[in-house]
Parts: C-alpha cells; sequence; structure tokens
C-alpha cells in the first residue's frame, strides 16, 4: 500500500456517512493503521448531499486540511450520480465505489462518461435483506476490505464483533458479520480505462466565488430571492407525480409545500418545481384527492 | 383597502415571501409557517431573524431566498434588534427620509431556544418598551440548528441529545415552560398560540397582531421531522395531533381577554400525538407507562386551566 | 457662536449627543458612565432633542438596538463602561463586521473581579481588535470634539465603521472642567445628514443583512473588512481638518509635547497625558530632555507614524493603564503594539513598559518623574532591565527619584567607560 489513503464519502444527510466514514477509519485502526475521518461541517440538513472524509495512514497523520486528491470515492446513494463534483479531484488510477444495483455501462453515463476504476455493490439491499434495516455502511466495510486490501476480513470480523458484542446480542452481530461478508464477496469490479496522468473528469470548483474586493461591504447580500438559482430538487429521494384527473385545484399542496415549488396560476394547480422539491411527501399527504404519488427518485432516473 | 381574503386561490396570487432554493430539511414546518405569517400581511413587512435553522438555512451566501428586507444580527437579541429596526422607523419618518405614510410591518422569527431560553430578557424587555412589532417564535421544542438540544420548550419525557434516554433517564424530566402564559403577563395588546395545520386561524391571528396598537406574540408550533423523528410527510398530521390532543391548544390574549379558538369535538389521549414520533418512542415501554400517565395528567391539568381562564365549561 | 460652560465630561459627552441629535440611542446605565444617559434622558424629556431614546434592559440589548437600527438607515449611538463593555463583546464584532457606523462613547472602567468601578483601560483594550476604531481623550474638551468627529469618521463613505471614543472614568468622566460647547448649527453642518444607500427599510429594493458565511466567503468579507479599517486612518485625518477648519480646533493621530529634541520619551493614553505633561515640565526645568506622545487613535494603530515621530529618541516608555494577561511579560496592550510597530518600521532601541493606575490607582507627576528616571537610565545603559514595571503596587521594587539619578549617573558614566 502507498503510505497514505484518502477516502471520499458521499451520501445525504442522515444515511450514516458520517458515521461510515469513522467505522472503516476504526476498522483500520485495528489493522494497524493511523486515521483521520471528518466530515465537512454545513447547515445542510437532512436529505442534502454531505460529504465526509476518512485518512489511512502507516504513519502518524499531521496533515489538518480537506481531502483534495481522493484515492477513493464511494457514493452511498445512487441519487447522488448526477453530482458534478462526485469525482472532483479523483486521482487518475483511483477508484469509485457506488451502492447501486444499477449495470456499470449506466453508472459510468450518469457520472458524465467515466472512464475510471469502478466498483459497484448493492449494499442497500444486502442491508435490507440481512439487517432489515437501511444500513448500507456494513456491507460495504466488505467491499472495501476486499478492494482495498487494507485488512483482512478476519480482521473485520473481530473488530466488528469487538465493536458491537458490548451493546448488542448474538444475532445482531450475526447478521452484521453476515453483511460483511457479503459485501466482500458481492461487489462488482469493473477496472476501467483511465491512463495515468489522466484526469477523469474536470470540475470547476469554487462556483461564482468573487474577490473580496468586489463583494458589498458588510456581507450585504442584494439580490433578493436569489436561492431560487441554488438547486436543492438533487436532494430528492422521493418526487411527487400527480394525476391530474383527480386534482381539485383545492391548493393545499400549494399552502403547505415548505419549498415554494407547486407551481400555481390563476389559481390552478399547474405541477412541480423539479428544481426545488425536496421531495418531502407533504403535498401527496395533505392533498385531499390524494391526487399526488411519492415514487421513489432513482426509478424515475433509470427510467431516464 | 380590503385585506386579501384569506382563500387560498387569491392568496396564491401573491409572491411569496420565502423563495425555494433555500436548505431547511425538506418538510420542514418553518418554511410553512413563515409562508402563513407573512401571506397574512398585506403591508409590507420588515423581517428581524434570530440565529437558528431557519436563519442560517435561508441566507447561505450569497444566496438568500428572502424576497423582503431581511436581517440578522445574533442569537438572543431578535427582539432588541427589531426594537431598534422600529425605533429607527419612527425617527426616520420624523425627520422625513422616509415618507409619513409608508406602513410597514416588522415581524421577528425566532426558534424556542432564541425566545424562551437565551433571548428570553431581550424579548421581555422589547414588549415592556412597548415597541410596535410581531414576534413570532417558531416552537419547535429544542435547539435543532446545534443538533437537537434540549430547550426550556421540550417536552417531558422527549428525547433530545442533551436529555438521551438512558438507563436511568428518561428523556428530558422536566416539564416545559409556559412562555405563552408568561407573554401574557406581560399585558402587550395581543398574544396567541397557533400551529400551521390550522392555516386560517394562524393567518386571522397574525392579521390582529399586526393591527394591535403595541407589540404582539405569536407562539407557533413548528414541527421540526428531524428533531422529532418522523416521515416528513408526516408534518402536518402530528401538528394537527398536537392541536387535537389539547397538547398545543389554540387561543389568544387580545387585551388581556383569554379566548380559546379551537375546541377539539373529542379530546384525543395524548398518545395518539407521542406515538407518532421517535423522540417519544421509548415511552411506549412498559416501564414508562407512569411517565405517560402522567404526561396525560398535564395536558388534561393545562388544558383545563385554560379553558377556565378562557371562560369555557371545563 | 459657541461658548464656554462648566461641564462633567460625561455632560459634555451628553451635549454632543444632543447637538448631534442621532435617531436613535440605545443604552443602560452603568458607572461612570450614567451621567451621559441621565444628562441625554432630562434634554429628551425637555423636548431638546428629538431621538428615539430607548431605554433598554442591557448592554447587549443596547447595542443590538443600536445595530438593527443603523442597518435600517438610522444614525445610532449608545454609551457604557467596564461590565457593560464586556456584556457587549458579541455584537461588538457584529456591528464592525456589518459595517454599521455606531458611535459609542466609552467612560473607561476596570473590569470585575474584584468589582470596581474607577478608571483603568482594561474595558476599551479587550475590545481592541473587535473591529472598532478607537479614539481616546485627554479630558473633557476632546470627548465633546472626539465623539462630533466620531460621527463623520464611522459614516465616512471610505470607512463606514464603528467608532468608540473614550475618556477616563471619574477622572474625565466627573470632573467639571471649562468645556466649549459649539454652536448647535454649526455642529449640525459639520455632521451633516446620515443618508447610506443601502437600508433595510428601502423596501423597493429588498436587502439581506447579516447571512450566514462559509469558508468560501467569510475571508473574504474580513479582508474587505481590513481595507476599512486601512482607509479610516486617512478619513480620520480628513475629518479632524475639516474640524479644524470650522473650530479652529486641531487634532491628528496623535500629540505631542516637547518631543522634538528628547532623549526620551513616554507614551501614553488619555488623561494621564496631562498629568505627565507636568512631569515633563519639572524635569525640563532640571535641564533633562524629556518629551511626550499621546496617542489619539489607538485602532487603526498609527504604526508608522508613532515610530516616526519618536525615531530620534533613545528610549520609550509605554504607559499602560491595562495588563494583557499571559503576553509577553505581563505586560500592557499599547506596549505591545509599541514593541511590533518599532520591530517592524527598524526602530532598535530600548522600550519599556510602565502599568499603572490599575482599577483607579492615583498616578502623580512625582511617579511619571520615576519614570523618566528610569527610562533615562535606560538610556544610558542602552538595555532594560525590568521590561515591565507595575507602577506604584505595594510589594514591587520602587522607581528611582530623579535624586537617584544624580547620583547615579557619573558612576555610570565610569562603568560605561
Ligand atoms: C450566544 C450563542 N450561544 C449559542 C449559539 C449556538 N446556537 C445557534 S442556534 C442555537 C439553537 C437554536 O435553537 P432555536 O432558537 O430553538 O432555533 P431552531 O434552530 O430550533 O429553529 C444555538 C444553541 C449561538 N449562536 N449564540
Ligand atoms: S392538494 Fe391535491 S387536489 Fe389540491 S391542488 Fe394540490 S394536487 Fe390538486
Ligand atoms: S414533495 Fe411536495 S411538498 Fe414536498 S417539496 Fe416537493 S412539492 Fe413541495
Ligand atoms: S432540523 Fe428541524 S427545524 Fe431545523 S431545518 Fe430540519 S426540520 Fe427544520
Ligand atoms: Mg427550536
Amino acid at each position: 500500500m502507498q503510505e497514505m489513503i484518502e477516502i471520499r464519502w458521499h451520501g445525504r444527510g442522515g444515511q450514516g456517512v458520517v458515521t461510515a466514514a469513522r467505522l472503516l477509519a476504526e476498522a483500520a485502526m485495528e489493522a494497524g493503521y493511523f486515521i483521520q475521518a471528518f466530515p465537512d461541517y454545513g447547515p445542510e440538513r437532512s436529505g442534502a448531499p454531505i460529504r465526509a472524509y476518512t485518512r489511512l495512514s502507516r504513519s502518524p497523520i499531521s496533515l489538518h486540511s480537506p481531502v483534495k486528491a481522493p484515492d477513493l470515492v464511494i457514493v452511498l446513494d445512487e441519487t447522488l450520480l448526477g453530482d458534478p463534483s462526485l469525482l472532483e479531484g479523483l486521482k487518475p488510477d483511483g477508484w469509485l465505489i457506488v451502492n447501486s444495483a444499477l449495470p456499470p455501462e449506466f453508472v459510468r453515463r450518469r457520472v458524465g462518461g467515466y472512464k475510471g476504476h469502478l466498483a459497484l455493490l448493492d449494499a442497500t439491499r444486502i442491508a435490507l435483506e440481512v439487517l432489515r434495516r437501511n444500513l448500507p455502511n456494513t456491507p460495504l466495510l466488505g467491499a472495501l476490505a476486499r478492494l482495498t486490501g487494507l485488512f483482512s476480513l478476519e480482521d473485520l470480523t473481530r473488530h466488528i464483533r469487538h465493536h458491537l458484542a458490548a451493546k448488542f446480542g448474538e444475532d445482531v452481530v450475526r447478521a452484521n458479520l453476515e453483511a460483511v461478508r457479503r459485501g466482500f464477496e458481492e461487489v462488482r469490479i469493473d477496472p476501467g480505462q483511465a491512463s495515468p496522468g489522466e484526469r477523469p473528469i474536470e470540475v470547476p470548483s469554487g462556483g461564482m466565488a468573487l474577490p473580496w474586493f468586489e463583494l458589498p461591504r458588510g456581507g450585504l447580500i442584494l439580490d433578493a430571492g436569489n436561492a431560487i438559482a441554488y438547486r436543492t430538487g438533487d436532494w430528492r429521494t422521493f418526487r411527487p407525480v400527480v394525476e391530474m384527473e383527480k386534482c381539485t385545484h383545492c391548493l393545499y399542496c400549494w399552502l403547505y409545500c415548505p419549498d415554494d415549488a407547486i407551481r400555481v396560476a390563476g389559481g390552478q394547480f399547474l405541477g412541480f418545481d423539479e428544481a426545488h422539491c425536496k421531495g418531502c411527501g407533504i403535498c401527496a399527504a395533505v392533498c385531499p384527492p390524494k391526487a399526488i404519488i411519492m415514487v421513489e427518485e432513482s426509478r424515475v432516473v433509470a427510467a431516464v | 383597502m380590503a385585506a386579501t381574503p384569506l382563500n387560498l386561490k387569491v392568496l396564491s396570487e401573491k409572491r411569496t415571501p420565502l423563495s425555494g432554493g433555500h436548505r431547511l430539511c425538506a418538510g420542514c414546518a418553518e418554511a410553512i409557517i413563515v409562508k402563513q405569517v407573512l401571506l397574512a400581511i398585506d403591508d409590507p413587512v420588515v423581517v428581524i431573524n434570530g440565529t437558528g435553522c431557519l436563519e442560517v438555512s435561508t441566507t447561505i451566501f450569497p444566496y438568500t431566498a428572502w424576497r423582503v428586507p431581511w436581517i440578522h444580527v445574533a442569537f438572543e437579541n431578535t427582539a432588541a434588534v427589531a426594537a431598534g429596526v422600529e425605533a429607527a422607523y419612527r425617527a426616520l419618518i420624523r425627520r422625513r427620509a422616509i415618507p409619513e405614510d409608508r406602513r410597514v410591518v416588522f415581524v421577528a422569527f425566532a426558534g424556542d431556544g432564541g425566545t424562551y431560553d437565551i433571548g428570553l430578557q431581550a424579548l421581555s424587555g422589547a414588549l415592556e418598551r412597548g415597541h410596535k412589532f410581531l414576534y413570532v417564535c417558531l416552537d419547535n421544542e429544542g435547539y435543532m440548528n446545534t443538533g437537537i438540544q434540549r430547550s426550556s420548550a421540550t417536552p417531558r419525557g422527549a428525547w433530545t441529545t442533551t436529555t438521551p434516554v438512558g438507563a436511568v433517564m428518561p428523556g428530558k424530566p422536566q416539564w416545559r415552560k409556559d412562555l405563552t402564559g408568561i407573554i401574557a403577563a406581560h399585558r402587550i395588546p395581543y398574544v396567541a398560540q397557533a400551529a400551521p395545520s390550522h392555516w386560517k386561524d394562524l393567518m386571522s391571528k397574525v392579521r390582529k397582531a399586526v393591527a394591535a396598537d403595541g407589540p404582539a406574540f405569536l407562539n407557533v408550533l413548528a414541527d421540526c421531522n428531524r428533531g422529532w423523528r418522523h416521515d416528513p410527510a408526516l408534518t402536518l398530521e402530528v401538528t394537527r395531533m398536537a392541536v387535537e390532543t389539547c397538547y398545543w391548544p389554540l387561543f389568544e390574549v387580545e387585551n388581556g381577554v383569554w379566548r380559546l379558538s379551537y375546541r377539539p369535538r373529542r379530546k384525543l389521549p395524548i398518545t395518539e400525538y407521542l406515538k407518532l414520533q421517535g423522540r417519544f418512542a421509548h415511552l411506549f415501554q412498559p416501564e414508562y407507562q407512569n411517565l405517560v400517565a402522567e404526561i396525560q395528567a398535564e395536558v388534561d391539568r393545562r388544558w383545563e386551566e385554560l379553558l377556565r381562564r378562557c371562560g369555557e365549561h371545563v | 457662536m459657541g461658548r464656554w460652560m462648566a461641564l462633567e465630561g460625561t455632560e459634555a459627552v451628553a451635549y454632543a449627543m444632543k447637538q448631534i441629535a442621532p435617531d436613535v440611542v440605545a443604552a443602560y446605565p452603568i458607572t461612570p458612565q450614567t451621567g451621559i444617559v441621565q444628562t441625554f434622558a432630562q434634554f429628551v424629556a425637555d423636548g431638546e432633542v428629538s431621538t428615539e431614546f430607548l431605554q433598554v434592559e442591557s448592554e447587549h440589548s443596547a447595542l443590538s438596538a443600536c445595530v438593527g437600527a443603523a442597518a435600517a438607515g438610522a444614525r445610532a449611538m449608545t454609551a457604557t463602561s467596564s461590565q457593560g463593555l464586556a456584556l457587549m463583546w458579541e455584537i461588538l464584532y457584529i456591528a464592525a463586521a456589518m459595517r454599521l457606523p455606531v458611535v459609542m462613547p466609552v467612560v473607561n472602567r476596570a473590569l470585575s473581579a474584584p468589582i470596581n468601578i474607577h478608571c483603568d483601560h482594561s474595558d476599551s483594550m479587550g475590545a481592541r481588535d473587535a473591529g472598532w476604531i478607537q479614539i481616546y481623550s485627554e479630558n473633557a474638551q476632546e470627548a465633546y470634539d472626539n465623539t462630533l468627529q466620531a460621527v463623520r469618521i464611522a459614516e465616512h463613505p471610505q470607512v463606514r465603521l464603528p467608532v468608540m471614543v473614550m475618556m477616563d472614568g471619574f477622572i474625565t468622566s466627573h470632573a467639571v472642567e471649562r468645556v466649549w460647547i459649539e454652536e448647535d448649527d454649526a455642529v449640525r453642518a459639520f455632521v451633516g445628514t446620515y443618508q447610506p444607500a443601502c437600508t433595510l427599510l428601502n423596501l423597493e429594493r429588498p436587502l439581506t443583512f447579516g447571512a450566514l458565511d462559509f469558508y468560501d466567503y467569510y475571508f473574504e468579507h474580513k479582508r474587505h473588512q481590513v481595507e476599512a479599517m486601512r482607509r479610516a486612518k486617512e478619513a480620520i485625518l480628513e475629518v479632524a481638518e475639516d474640524f479644524a477648519r470650522r473650530f479652529g480646533r486641531r487634532y491628528g493621530l496623535f500629540e505631542t509635547y516637547r518631543l522634538e529634541d528628547a532623549e526620551v520619551a513616554l507614551v501614553v493614553l488619555s488623561s494621564t497625558a496631562g498629568t505627565a505633561r507636568v512631569a515633563v515640565d519639572n524635569l525640563r526645568r532640571l535641564g533633562w530632555r524629556v518629551g511626550l506622545l499621546k496617542p489619539r487613535v489607538y485602532r487603526p494603530f498609527p504604526d508608522h507614524e508613532l515610530i516616526e515621530a519618536l525615531r530620534h529618541v533613545r528610549a520609550i516608555g509605554v504607559m499602560d493603564r491595562a495588563i494583557a494577561f499571559g503576553a509577553m511579560e505581563n505586560g500592557g496592550p499599547l506596549w505591545l503594539d509599541m514593541l511590533a510597530a518599532a520591530y517592524r518600521h527598524g526602530l532598535h532601541i530600548p522600550i519599556a513598559n510602565y502599568v499603572f493606575g490599575l482599577g483607579g490607582r492615583d498616578i502623580t507627576p512625582s511617579e511619571i518623574e520615576g519614570i523618566f528616571t528610569d527610562l533615562m537610565q535606560i538610556a544610558e545603559r542602552g538595555m532594560i532591565t525590568r521590561p515591565v514595571t507595575y507602577v506604584g503596587v505595594r510589594g514591587e521594587a520602587p522607581l528611582p527619584t530623579p535624586a537617584e539619578w544624580a547620583l547615579w549617573l557619573p558612576e555610570a558614566t565610569i562603568a560605561g567607560d
């Protein structure tokens, strides 16, 4: 192994991204590594895309800056595949690891024609089957043991047993070990063609960052309501779909949508603002004739 | 000019005060309440916002979701900042820097942390001095912005990260503070409790509040699906249950006269409210039966006290 | 025409406030600032000024209300001391960073504990890096003049920063002095009206004040703030120039006294500078070449100008009425700044620190003569043996007296051969 491995995790608030970054670090620590695990702290709320990082090294880590050029990018939620910053800085010989049941070609296409190393694991399904909860972290750890060779499946087993036995019964411990084993075995590896030195994708970072002398005085924002330019539509894991025939244009959905994502004109319900709808499901819940249903976003995406 | 009727078709023609693209959690009631409060007001508004989820999530530089003038200064001083803004408005009218007929409504939004706890002094001072503004407490019963810690609005028995459930602690040990009562004791012209599930009631209260001759206070139950631990789609259902169980009664105190705004046809047991939320999940284990009974008794006691104050039969 | 009035320092400032007639004043009483609030309250009660006067429930709310008022486009003022300033701490930084031109007279008082109502500079020195412009006044006249100028400096389009105007608690605040009060109209003409372009009450253009920054913008905003502080120096001089033109009293970044041919110099703020002048005269009579420099503007720190004014001396003494606990040698903040400035501008001479007067402890001309004596010895030796002296503290080795200096001198000359 190289001296230090850097990993970036992508997921959504509430999915255990931070825990995943930490679990991996702890497993590696048991195997004798020096570790770091830390999240990107932001104001983002449940459902918003968030990142966390893990650093593993054979020697003490004195670096305390964000991971800019990860060796591994791990995506816990396939609805994030369209995120243009997903591959930011990924080393040319690095790996993209995605929790997904989708075929590799499809994933590559969703990630803007990515050509590098790819590994896929349907960790959600394994978790649901074995743990009966959507906790994709555990199976992913198994996959990582296999992919990175950082620690053996035995190391990992010992760690998990040690970690869980104190708090949980033998059933829980065994189920977790099973999840790890299946992750180890079921990870699908799809090596890429990236040649050394070639960056898989170039993403401009920083957006509309202005130099200090062009900023308005005192932190003012001059442009009322300009948040409309900020997309929160990619927070969605479910999206509302309406059956227009049932709609009575009562506008309860408009009244209760927290994200101003119901389009209305002339007192008539028109549809949803996909750029901002976060998929909370409130519109569906309050719609008196049940004209709105919520469907899984990944299905919609896959169908595109 | 007649006020815009509280009719959704007509209201939907108005420009919403908060744009999409803010970063509150999916399903957050704070955004719903802001919309209802500000759509009820026809005059131009200026918003003063204390630190908390709403402030943090709606103005992340260089973006702002606010379509109305908005200011945030700190956590505990929302009412003091509002007082300064309102005083400035009066002064500027007097020196004719702004036209005399320019009507502006000042609306302060702050969380329960910023109101019940750290900001209570500044609020009490501003109310006593009689500034003309509407203060809306977005009461989600905890410090949600910092990751769900208890406040004095957190109900007894609720899990929060600083009142965790453990072998010797059943969540928060204390009863919640009766802030609405404390504010009513300031004898300001208008005080009310509302909930976004009862939108017409809420919006009518906002109108009475801004028409009042002096400070007005609205305590609004603001469901936080992340902290209360439930599916965001249930936000309005949970809120409605708070009202139907009489956990969160809707009432107003207008110039010292207490009036009940809504009386459920059949008062539901508190468990109907508790069972919807993960923060109370532990209460349904057998060892907490007594605590649930105590909670029910306390809800009943406070409800009956309110009925008596409002001159309703108990 | 203006007129002479016998006024206490706080009254002089309250007069300035009445003449400025801010749109909003929000304040809370604390000794020794109380005189400002009370006098101003009387002006309001008598209808002499039409300010919205908020008798808030705390200093934290006082400054918060000023921030709100200033953002709304109003000229806003408050005043405080000591614990009140400490309670404002959070909002000090916010007012500066939001670039709101609030003006605040500060009547310097020691900080608790032990609770003490008398003068020292611990309060305003603790706020020295909060982003406010700080101006120190020697007497009631200066406090009055500085308060008037502060409004112009704060609102200067190149600056837009809040300003604190300091005067010494009791020594200045409660002493009656002869103060020249300018004509109301002349003051009004001097301060002008505050008409900011971006305000919260501009309903046609809704603005967002006080948004959240992340690492992608916070630093740029701080850099922006630095620029304002940088430009403040020039603006302060520009305002002083206009003030002198209108009223004949001239102010700079600092003031010197018999410094031109001095061998040793003393740097000291506020009322003690007046006492030090007496000491300088006493020693000059004995033929000692001693001089004085009184900084007026402490933030922004006029490092270059100060050092140039002192470049010809052989030793400098810096008097501090505060301790920067845990800083180098547990000296005072002014000393630390002077050392840094000397290093930065290549002045390599001994610079000693004299911490004095904490909690209102008296400082007399003879004690300051002792300081000068110590400085003469330092200049002669070319080195410092005691970098920080706590002047007049029981249990500390006392300073030499001028008489001892006469005995010591020949011996030193021999030793120096
Ligand atoms: C003086 C101060 N103390 C603590 C904080 C940290 N803080 C920011 S928001 C917050 C809690 C907010 O709770 P609440 O007012 O109920 O608003 P919510 O986020 O729940 O809507 C805390 C503790 C702060 N910003 N300022
Ligand atoms: S709530 Fe349902 S019926 Fe009413 S307008 Fe919306 S979609 Fe139509
Ligand atoms: S799911 Fe419905 S209520 Fe929720 S954000 Fe989307 S449109 Fe609005
Ligand atoms: S944590 Fe709660 S209050 Fe805060 S944004 Fe999320 S749902 Fe709203
Ligand atoms: Mg709260």
